[in-house]
């Protein structure tokens, strides 16, 4: 029979990463709080139905991910709608210039990451609601490529090609943001 | 494997989702390539450090599972509780207590508002950015929401236009800018005064407070104004008086036409 005490210590270790996913994917982050309440009520509803030994970490994660869509889908009309008028987005076309700053950047690891915080957010605020999702749920949550297919209701195939992509996209958008702002020293030639 | 083949198969390599074979091949690869084993050891340390920062907690996140956890062990008594407030609610109205239940809190235009201030002073308002002119405002929303937004005379002093987007408030369309207004941050919504009719908490207080009036909501000022058919919202920091100002100044200088 599983008890209170019990669900409370699954869901200790996961809080720090179950906030930070749904900040990062809910289209409104200042709804973080209501949305993990009611994903959290509801699984602690539901824990009767857990099964013991498999991954309960893939299991609330699929829950919360429920909360966020439903949460979302509220925002959905104003979001196909919006026009980013001051468009930061990283041309993918130009950010592939970008590739010899981003083996620069590679290779200077420990002297530019701490400047690049603005960029991360807003790198990964900008990716597909997929991408994201699929990126925090492998980077954050550590969940397997199977665990987060199950999570998102998509083939493993699925989770691969919005990893890569999520990937590719994000590397891309801190390189340039590290070159346009001069973090980087400027190359002089390609190699 | 080659390099090129390493580098393809890098992500679930990285993140041990390779099979036994294909790992098996990167790893002799790597035995022998010094440059994709830097190359690799390098990707992971970007991994390792992306992960902390978007995993990293923010201050205050131990009261909010402190909060969250109570509702779980609370949940029981909740129940007990809802029980007790729906018979409450029943009470109230049998009582003629209705009407003080629909007026409380803040004005429906008045939350919308202010939810929306609060979700882009978030993600757009951490950047100084270029000032807009009217025409581009106007140009930038036309055809993207059903009604046309367009400056009459001299564009208003002190109010400048940083950012637009077409928004939505509940389902009534809305121009949503972002100005500064005396260097402050404020959000600017505009609507067609008909939009009035979907807002019937706001429409009370015009009708009870006149064309132009403020109101605060824990940090945050909203100032509103209605005038020749325009309907003005501006929120932020600053005071009630400065927003009411600005928004019956836009009032007067915005036309909205469908």
């Amino acid at each position: 029979m599983h008890s209170q005490r019990t669900f409370l210590q699954h869901l200790r270790p996961l809080q720090g990463i179950l906030t930070a996913y749904a900040r990062r994917t809910l289209f409104d982050p200042s709804e973080a709080e209501d949305v993990l309440q009611d994903a959290i009520r509801i699984a602690y509803g539901k824990f009767d139905r857990y099964a013991e030994g498999t991954s309960f970490k893939a299991w609330i994660f699929k829950i919360l991910t429920f909360h966020i869509l439903n949460a979302n889908r509220r925002h959905e009309r104003a979001a196909r709608m919006e026009i980013p008028l001051l468009a930061h987005h990283a041309d993918l076309a130009a950010a592939l210039e970008n590739e010899w700053e981003y083996d620069r950047l590679l290779a200077d690891l420990d002297a530019v990451f701490d400047r690049l915080d603005p960029a991360i957010a807003q790198a990964v605020q900008r990716l597909p609601p997929m991408e994201r999702s699929t990126l925090l749920l492998r980077s954050v949550a550590g969940l397997s490529y199977r665990e987060a297919a199950g999570v998102l209701d998509v083939p493993i195939g699925s989770v691969m090609g919005y990893l890569s992509r999520a990937r590719a996209k994000l590397r891309r958008d801190l390189a340039a943001y590290a070159s346009e702002r001069g973090i980087l020293p400027p190359l002089r030639e390609k190699p | 494997m080659n390099c090129g083949e390493v580098l393809r198969h890098l992500g679930p390599y990285l993140d041990s989702e390779c099979d036994r074979e294909v790992t098996l091949a990167i790893a002799e690869h790597l035995e022998r390539c010094g440059p994709c084993a830097e190359r690799l050891a390098r990707e992971k340390d970007l991994e390792d450090r992306l992960a902390g920062h978007l995993g990293a907690c923010e201050p205050g996140d131990d009261l909010l599972w402190r909060r969250l956890e109570g509702a779980v062990t609370r949940s029981g008594r909740r129940r007990l509780l809802w029980r007790g407030a729906a018979a409450a609610v029943v009470l109230a109205f049998a009582v003629g207590g209705a009407s003080l239940l629909l007026r409380s809190g803040a004005s429906d235009l008045v939350r919308a508002a202010c939810a929306d201030h609060a979700k882009l002073s978030r993600e757009k308002f951490s950047e100084p950015e270029e000032p807009l002119s009217w025409e581009a405002v106007s140009a930038s929303l036309a055809g993207r929401i059903p009604f046309a937004v367009s400056i009459k005379g001299p564009s208003p002093e002190g109010i400048t236009p940083v950012g637009a987007r077409p928004c939505a408030f509940g389902d009534e369309p809305v121009a949503f800018l972002r100005c500064c207004l005396g260097g402050e941050p404020v959000s600017v919504a505009i609507l067609p005064e008909a939009a009035l009719g979907s807002f019937p908490e706001a429409a009370g207080e015009f009708a009870r407070k006149g064309d132009a009036f403020s109101c605060g909501r824990g940090d945050l000022h909203v100032g509103l104004a209605r005038r020749g058919g325009t309907l003005v919202c501006v929120t932020g920091l600053p005071s009630g008086e400065a927003l009411r100002e600005a928004a019956r100044i836009l009032a007067e200088r915005v036309e909205v036409s469908r």
